[in-house]
C-alpha cells in the first residue's frame, strides 16, 4: 500500500505527484477545478480553510481505509489551502488498483467521505465582491 | 483547605475553535465556555456553546466536535487540556 497526502498552499501544480503503480491494471485520476460561477453569480476563486493538522491526518486515515476496503495498490491525494483562482485545480485524487471496478468505486467513496468528514471549508470569492474590496 | 462537608464548585474553561461559515457567523474563530469539571461530555459542551454563541446555535445539530483532532460522539468526555473544534458544514474538494 502506497499513500501520498499533501495539502498545498494555493492552486495545485499541473503535474500530479508520481505514484507507484506497479502491478496496476487501472489508474484513475480526478481533478477538482474551480468553476467560474456559483449559483449563477461570477466568482473570482475559492478560499479554502483547513483545520491543521486534523485535515491532513483525516485525509491519511481515509486513504488507508480506502486502500484496505478496496484493495488498492496506491492512492495519492492533494488538496489546496488558501486562495485558488477560477479554472485552477484545487483537489486531485489518483488511485491505482488491479482492476477498473475497485478503482472507480474507491474514487467515489473517498470523495463522498471526504466531503462529509474532513475539516476543510471553502468560501467563494465573488467577482463583484473582489471588485468591491480592491477599490 | 476546605472544611469537611464543604462543596467545592469546580469549573473548567474550554476554548472551542470555529471554522468556515460558523466562524463567519460568530465573527470570531474561538469561543470560550465554562463547564462543571465533573464528567463533562460533548453533550454538555454543545449546550454551553449554544448559550455562549447564539450565532452558531442553529447549525449545531448538523455539527460534530473534534477532540484532539479526532471526531467524537456526544458521550465523549472533555477535559480542560483538550483541543476542541466544532466541525460543521465541511466542504472540501
Amino acid at each position: 500500500m502506497n499513500i501520498n497526502v499533501q495539502i498545498i498552499d494555493g492552486p495545485l501544480p499541473r503535474e500530479p505527484i508520481a505514484l507507484l503503480a506497479g502491478g496496476a491494471g487501472a489508474v484513475v485520476d480526478f481533478e477538482g477545478i474551480v468553476r467560474p460561477d456559483e449559483g449563477g453569480r461570477g466568482i473570482e476563486g475559492l478560499h479554502y480553510q483547513t483545520y491543521d493538522p486534523m485535515a491532513k491526518m483525516s485525509l491519511r486515515k481515509l486513504a488507508e481505509q480506502a486502500c484496505e476496503r478496496f484493495g488498492l495498490i496506491s492512492l495519492s491525494v492533494e488538496h489546496s489551502r488558501g486562495h485558488v483562482p477560477t479554472g485552477q485545480c484545487s483537489f486531485r485524487l489518483r488511485i491505482a488498483a488491479a482492476h477498473r471496478k475497485e478503482a472507480l468505486a474507491a474514487m467515489d467513496w473517498f470523495i463522498d467521505v471526504m466531503k462529509r468528514d474532513v475539516p476543510i471549508w471553502k468560501q467563494p470569492v465573488f467577482t463583484d465582491q473582489a471588485e468591491t474590496t480592491t477599490r | 483547605m476546605p472544611h469537611p462537608g464543604m462543596e467545592i464548585d469546580r469549573v473548567m474553561r474550554l476554548t472551542i475553535k470555529l471554522f468556515g461559515p460558523q466562524a463567519a457567523a460568530a465573527a470570531c474563530d474561538t469561543v470560550e465556555v465554562e463547564l462543571d469539571d465533573d464528567k463533562a461530555t460533548c453533550r454538555d459542551l454543545r449546550l454551553a456553546l449554544a448559550q455562549a454563541c447564539p450565532a452558531v446555535a442553529q447549525t449545531l445539530d448538523a455539527s460534530r466536535f473534534a477532540v484532539n483532532c479526532e471526531l467524537v460522539d456526544e458521550d465523549h468526555p472533555v477535559e480542560a487540556r483538550d483541543e476542541i473544534a466544532l466541525i460543521g458544514m465541511v466542504s472540501g474538494g
